[in-house]
């Protein structure tokens, strides 16, 4: 199943099986199966943290290649990210190794849901095809955290 | 590139090729790629925004324009947000078509740029009117003090799709 530009007809031309199955039966099945949502989230049982004051991924499974079939995809989402007392922690999305925008910044050190940092981005622009959706962050000083206990963080890539 | 509403075919009518380009490549390329979407996106540091109004005023720059073009009239909206109040409370409400819509937020918590002040909404409009430009757009207030919406730690973001 694949997505094919939806062609100009012209006077004359025969609408065969050929052409209604390519641009009518398998452009709907795509319409209909469009929405592609990744989940990035922490699968392990432990909390991830990060000293590293330049970008770096936040974890192994914040890393997405997604199929996307037109341009668009919106990213959703929050988790807790604090500090341990000092500087600030920047988190960022990166889609095919360039930094797209700058989410969220934290400078508390509470690892409570009153530290909860939501997040929301529409990203157009896209070229259909495979796309790399990459959560990035790093922290001024000090050691940053992705909460694990009390609120695992729930982020999604979806497109729309 | 527009929609337009898919006509109900009869016995002996011949498509022609203006028929199949409306009925079914533009049709089709709309909800593929064409659905309304807007964006108003205010950067971190973009520097705060406030008022001491203690009626509903316009957000500067939180509005979108759009036309609706689905039967559905469904817009998905989406509003990322801190918002703290010196003073009084801080209300943050949605308007449609310059008419009060939805009243989205109330907060007497300290003027501080601080994650507990943060906020994620989710709302969809229905039924709104189609092919006829719809406005979306934020509004706020405070009752006895100063309103902040924070744009210092934090991206202060309103998306909407057509869907």
């Amino acid at each position: 199943m694949a997505w094919t530009t939806p062609q100009t007809w012209s006077a004359g031309t025969l609408v065969d099986a050929a052409a209604l199955n390519t641009y009518l039966s398998a452009n709907m099945a795509e319409l209909a199966a469009i929405v592609i949502q990744q989940q990035f989230e922490n699968l392990g049982t432990s909390a991830i943290t990060t000293t590293s004051t330049t970008d770096v991924l936040v974890g192994a499974n914040f890393t997405k290649a997604i199929d996307i079939k037109n341009n668009r995809a919106l990213i959703i989402g929050s988790g807790i990210f604090h500090t341990a007392g000092a500087g600030t922690v920047i988190v960022s999305l990166y889609v095919n190794s360039v930094l797209v925008v700058e989410l969220t910044r934290s400078n508390s050190s509470a690892a409570t849901p009153t530290n909860v940092q939501p997040f929301l981005y529409q990203i157009t622009g896209l070229t259909p095809g495979t796309n790399q959706f990459d959560l990035y962050w790093r922290i001024t000083t000090g050691t940053a955290t992705l909460d694990k206990t009390n609120f695992p963080g729930m982020f999604n890539v979806r497109e729309n | 590139m527009a929609y337009t509403t898919p006509v109900t075919w009869v016995d002996n009518t011949v498509p022609d090729a203006a028929d199949l380009n409306e009925q079914l490549r533009d049709n089709l390329n709309y909800i593929h790629s064409g659905r309304q979407l807007f964006q108003v996106y205010g950067a971190i540091g973009a520097g705060n925004l406030t008022t001491n109004s203690a009626a509903y005023v316009a957000v500067t720059g939180y509005s979108a324009t759009f036309t609706p073009q689905l039967p559905s009239g469904r817009i998905l909206f989406s509003l990322c947000f801190n918002m703290g109040a010196s003073g009084g409370t801080s209300s943050l409400a949605l308007y449609l078509n310059g008419v009060l819509h939805k009243e989205l937020w109330n907060n007497n918590s300290v003027n501080s740029s601080i994650p507990t002040n943060r906020c994620f909404v989710v709302y969809q409009f229905q039924s709104l009117t189609i092919n006829t430009p719809n406005t979306i757009a934020l509004y706020y207030l405070n009752s006895g003090g100063t309103a902040t919406l924070y744009r210092t730690n934090e991206a202060m973001v309103m998306t909407g799709i057509e869907f």
